[in-house]
């Protein structure tokens, strides 16, 4: 047999030193915890509890469509309720849940300590937790929107939802996309830099996978509804008319942009659970899952065609028969990439010998139903279909299909499936088959009902309807069945109080004879030692590897730093790199999340000044939390074992910060190509706003001027990297000047694109073209501040000795987004100046 | 180094998809401003210009797709191990391509059987 890379026995002292650096903080200071353990936990828990508030307004509804004529609800309360029960249900349940279940389960699937940023993951928790509660609170003082839950203007602008009722959805919702980005940036540079050494691309788990293109989707997604929430503010706050038709705007601008975000919203939710369900087919059928390749084709090809949907939410706006037709075709097409998956479950099903256990029979639940809503989402891709049920209850039933078949069955499979992998009991398989026939045959009956009620012409968010229109039966029938379905809940929750003993150490294990890493014997810490993986069912395959893991065998099986920290590997073959140091548990980090929610809850109430108070006191808070996390070398090369000795600190290309920020850097550029997009969108639906000709435009010496200001301030960014590379002293004034002197120039270019158009008269509030125009200045702003504060600290870091040609990760995360500044710079000139004078 | 070849890998086994995404975006780009500039009804061998450029768009694309399949699938032939990663990559560049193909064809389709800007 191949020898393992370190002998035993280990030194007595190791897996103590493992456990002390690993220890969770106790008492007040519990709150800072930032282990995945705990953080994924509380996490899950968060996303669950407002399933269960979503739930209870869902529940309020069906009463009161029970019967007709109802007077339960008043009409302006029902509306805020179906709004909340929508707005709730994807951002506080659906996208954290599956974001929640994958910071809880990567690290240990990857066999890493902890994902390389976890004070990332603490801070995107609160921020949501926290947040999240004071928004659904909205609710309990007539504040809650009401607008539906894609908020579509003008019905949402300041002249019909005047109040700060939409302004909770638009500015509160805005923490939860910081949440949901800051998740995937650690999501995506956990998979693809803290593997198990030998883990390639070709033996990850498919769950890892779907997680990896729900990140990448968040990444280009998410962009799209948070330019569409500032835009909507905008016009609300301050009479920037965007969707305004008598000014040029257009309402379908809010649509194509909300759209774009929302149908890869649905993806972004069901790949991770179908990603879950890949994972618990082959253990409870004991076969290897059938496919894997074409599952990840499956996987990947549907992220990509789901970005290609967001019309067909948008066949009634009477746009030209052939551009629809695009969009039902690739609506068809993305039938290829999910069916792949459905067969690959079915065929692996058949392969083995499946076990009716409670995760079996969710799974089995999920099958069904979500084939019946895929086999809908067919028939209304189909434009003519699309138009008779549109805006009608089968809508409603098409889409629970999708996403309680798609989402919420696979995440209670997940629930009984992943318990014992952080709760000293399992759940009971006897109740855990009450709740899944409860909520089964609830669903089907609250749901099947609703596609004839909608073929009968019951429209969506009525708040009541009157008697003998053939909808009274059908709808008591739906309550029913959500009431059914809400008696499944409870059990569960039963279930939880009974069983439910969430331990951050030694849990029961793997009582499935599951073969992923996860499953290792496992403690605060992860795994003991790091294993070498050589297939993609590592315990199935390799005899002795729960046992030698555990006795340290394998790689990195103490704290050889004496801090917390991990294994980073290669992205493509996990080849070893270097040791990771980890932050630990930071009181900033949590403040500073409590500030980004207090923030954006204050601003909404247009409590201005309180809201700046908190906004620099989150700035304030993350430079203190930043501060201890660029280490530099300060500890020499490790031995993991085996012979291999890594570095514990890297900069550059290679180094997982400089992933980070290249991340940020695509969410970055994803929002400006959507203003981009806006920007010729209006111009195309409204030219006559916009100058007729070149001597209404600022001169082009301006932007000329303003051109070469950013392409120096870059050069002066460059020249300052090599300055730092070759200087051998702490004290390097070349490299600290050149810092001072970029910004400046930065700062000048913005003035003088500013005043260009200032002095034309162009304001903001006449057409839709200052808007947008004033609009790729202010995000230009946006950065020029962001880079301003990070060149500030960069150069503070410089002062304090914290800056040399060793040390300079954060000089490079600054010069990386400094540069793209730039370029977002040059290319806004070339938008908003060039292109009028080249199109006319 | 490491990055250099995760950016090539990535790219490659997306390229089938990227041109699928760019074919998309430029015929519905292309469809939406003839239609709302008016100058879809021009024509040139009793063909409108959206279908020729559509149809232009169409063959240029497969055609693009055709090649990053066939270089694929030329390289998987060297590869013998199944969970080797210089297999997977070939192979998921051609199945990638596979599905972009399909999907081209696919979206292409309408501009035979639906008017343009009714």
């Amino acid at each position: 047999m191949k020898a393992l890379p370190n002998s035993l026995p280990r030194p007595e002292d190791e897996l103590a030193t493992l456990e002390r650096v690993w220890r969770p903080p106790s008492g007040w200071s519990s709150i800072t915890v930032v282990n995945n353990t705990y953080i994924g936990v509380l996490y899950v828990g968060a996303a669950f509890l407002f399933f269960l508030l979503a739930g209870v307004l869902a529940l309020m509804m069906r009463s009161q469509l029970a019967v007709p004529g109802n007077d339960l609800l008043s009409q302006d309360l029902y509306n805020q309720i179906f709004t909340m029960h929508g707005t709730v249900m994807m951002f506080l349940f659906a996208v954290p849940a599956v974001e929640a279940l994958g910071v809880l389960l990567l690290p240990n699937m990857l066999a890493a300590r902890d994902l390389p940023f976890p004070r990332l993951s603490a801070y995107a928790f609160w921020a949501y937790f926290v947040g999240g509660l004071v928004f659904f609170g909205s609710l309990f003082f007539d504040l809650a929107p009401k607008g539906g839950w894609f908020m579509y203007p003008p019905l949402t602008s300041y002249e019909y939802s005047p109040g700060y009722n939409a302004d909770f959805w638009l500015l509160g919702i805005g923490f939860i996309e910081i949440s949901a980005i800051a998740g995937a940036v650690e999501i995506v540079v956990g998979i693809l830099r803290t593997r198990a050494p030998g883990m390639s691309l070709s033996k990850m788990p498919i769950y890892c996978w779907a997680m990896l293109v729900f990140g990448a989707m968040i990444i280009f997604a998410f962009p799209a509804i948070i330019l569409a929430t500032a835009l909507l503010e905008l016009e609300r706050a301050f009479q920037w008319p965007f969707f305004i038709a008598d000014k040029g705007g257009d309402p379908l601008l809010w649509q194509h942009l909300f759209w774009f975000f929302g149908h890869p919203e649905v993806y972004i939710i069901f790949l991770p659970a179908a990603g879950m369900v890949s994972m618990i087919v082959p253990t409870m059928t004991g076969a290897r899952l059938i496919g894997y390749r074409l599952v990840v084709l499956g996987l990947v090809g549907t992220g990509f065609l789901s970005f290609a949907l967001w019309v067909h939410h948008m066949f009634a706006t009477g746009m030209p028969r052939l551009s629809m037709s695009f969009f039902s075709a690739v609506s068809m097409a993305v039938a290829i990439p999910s069916g792949i998956q459905v067969f690959a479950w079915i065929a692996t099903i058949a392969a083995g010998r499946l076990r009716f256990t409670v995760p079996a029979l969710f799974v089995l639940g999920f099958l069904f139903i979500f084939v019946l809503g895929g086999l809908t989402g067919v028939m209304v891709a189909v434009v003519p279909f699309d138009w008779q049920v549109h805006d009608s209850y089968f809508i409603v039933a098409h889409l629970h299909y999708v996403l309680f078949g798609g989402m919420v069955f696979p995440l209670f499979a997940a629930f009984y499936y992943w318990v014992p992998y952080v709760s000293k009991k399992q759940l009971s398989e006897r109740l855990g088959r009450w709740v899944f026939g409860l909520m089964f045959v609830g669903f089907n009956v609250a749901f099947f009902p609703m596609h004839i009620t909608g073929l009968l012409g019951m429209p969506r968010r009525v708040y009541t309807y009157p008697a003998g229109l053939g909808w009274d039966e059908l709808n008591l029938t739906s309550t029913i069945g959500a009431f059914v379905i809400a008696a499944g809940v409870v059990v569960f929750l039963i279930d939880l109080a009974r069983n439910f003993r969430p331990t951050g150490g030694k849990n029961i294990g793997n009582i499935w004879n599951a073969g992923t890493l996860e499953w290792l014997p496992n403690g605060t810490y992860s795994v003991r030692s790091i294993p070498i993986v050589t297939s993609r069912e590592p315990i199935w395959d390799q005899p002795n590897l729960a046992e030698d893991v555990e006795a340290g065998r394998y790689y990195l099986p103490g704290a050889p730093t004496g801090g917390r920290e991990t294994i980073v590997t290669s992205p493509i073959d996990a080849r070893p790199q270097y040791v990771v140091q980890m932050p630990g548990p930071s009181w900033p980090t949590v403040l500073a999340a409590f500030g980004t929610a207090a923030f954006f809850l204050l601003l909404t109430v247009k409590l201005v000044v309180p809201a700046l108070v908190f906004g620099v006191f989150t700035v304030a808070m993350v430079v203190v939390w930043l501060w201890t996390t660029d280490p530099g070398p300060s500890h020499p090369p490790v031995e993991i074992g085996g012979g291999i000795k890594l570095p514990v600190y890297l900069t550059g290309p290679i180094s997982h910060s400089w992933w980070a920020v290249v991340v940020l850097i695509l969410v970055a550029a994803a929002l400006f190509a959507s203003l981009v997009f806006s920007y010729f969108f209006l111009w195309m639906v409204s030219p006559e706003v916009w100058p007729a000709s070149e001597d209404k435009l600022p001169a082009p010496g301006h932007p000329l001027v303003a051109a070469l200001l950013l392409v120096a301030s870059s050069t002066t960014i460059a020249y300052a990297g090599r300055a730092l590379k070759a200087s051998r002293t702490q004290g390097h004034w070349s490299v600290r000047i050149a810092l001072l002197l970029a910004l400046p120039l930065l700062v000048a270019a913005l003035g003088i694109d500013l005043y260009s158009q200032w002095q034309t008269g162009l304001t903001p509030i006449e057409s839709s073209y200052g808007a947008v125009v004033y609009t790729v200045i202010a995000l230009q702003g946006f950065f020029v501040a962001t880079v301003a504060m990070m060149g500030l600290y960069t150069f503070a870091r410089s002062i304090c000795g914290l800056l040399n040609a060793e040390r300079r990760a954060t000089f490079d995360n600054t010069m990386l987004l400094w540069h793209y500044t730039v370029v977002q710079g040059l290319m806004g000139l070339a938008v908003v100046h060039l292109s009028p004078r080249l199109l006319g | 180094m490491a990055v250099s070849r995760f950016t090539h890998a990535t790219f490659r086994m997306l390229s089938g998809l990227m041109i699928w995404a760019a074919h998309f975006l430029g015929i519905y780009i292309f469809t939406a401003l003839a239609c709302a500039r008016r100058f879809a009804e021009a024509s040139w061998l009793g063909i409108g210009v959206v279908p020729w450029v559509i149809g232009t768009a169409t063959l240029a694309a497969a055609a693009a797709t055709l090649v990053v399949i066939g270089l694929a699938v030329r390289d998987t032939r060297f590869s013998t191990s199944r969970n080797n990663t210089s297999s997977f990559v070939p192979w998921m560049t051609a199945a990638f391509g596979g599905l972009a193909l399909v999907a081209i064809l696919w979206e292409a389709l309408p501009v035979l059987l639906v008017p343009t800007c009714e």
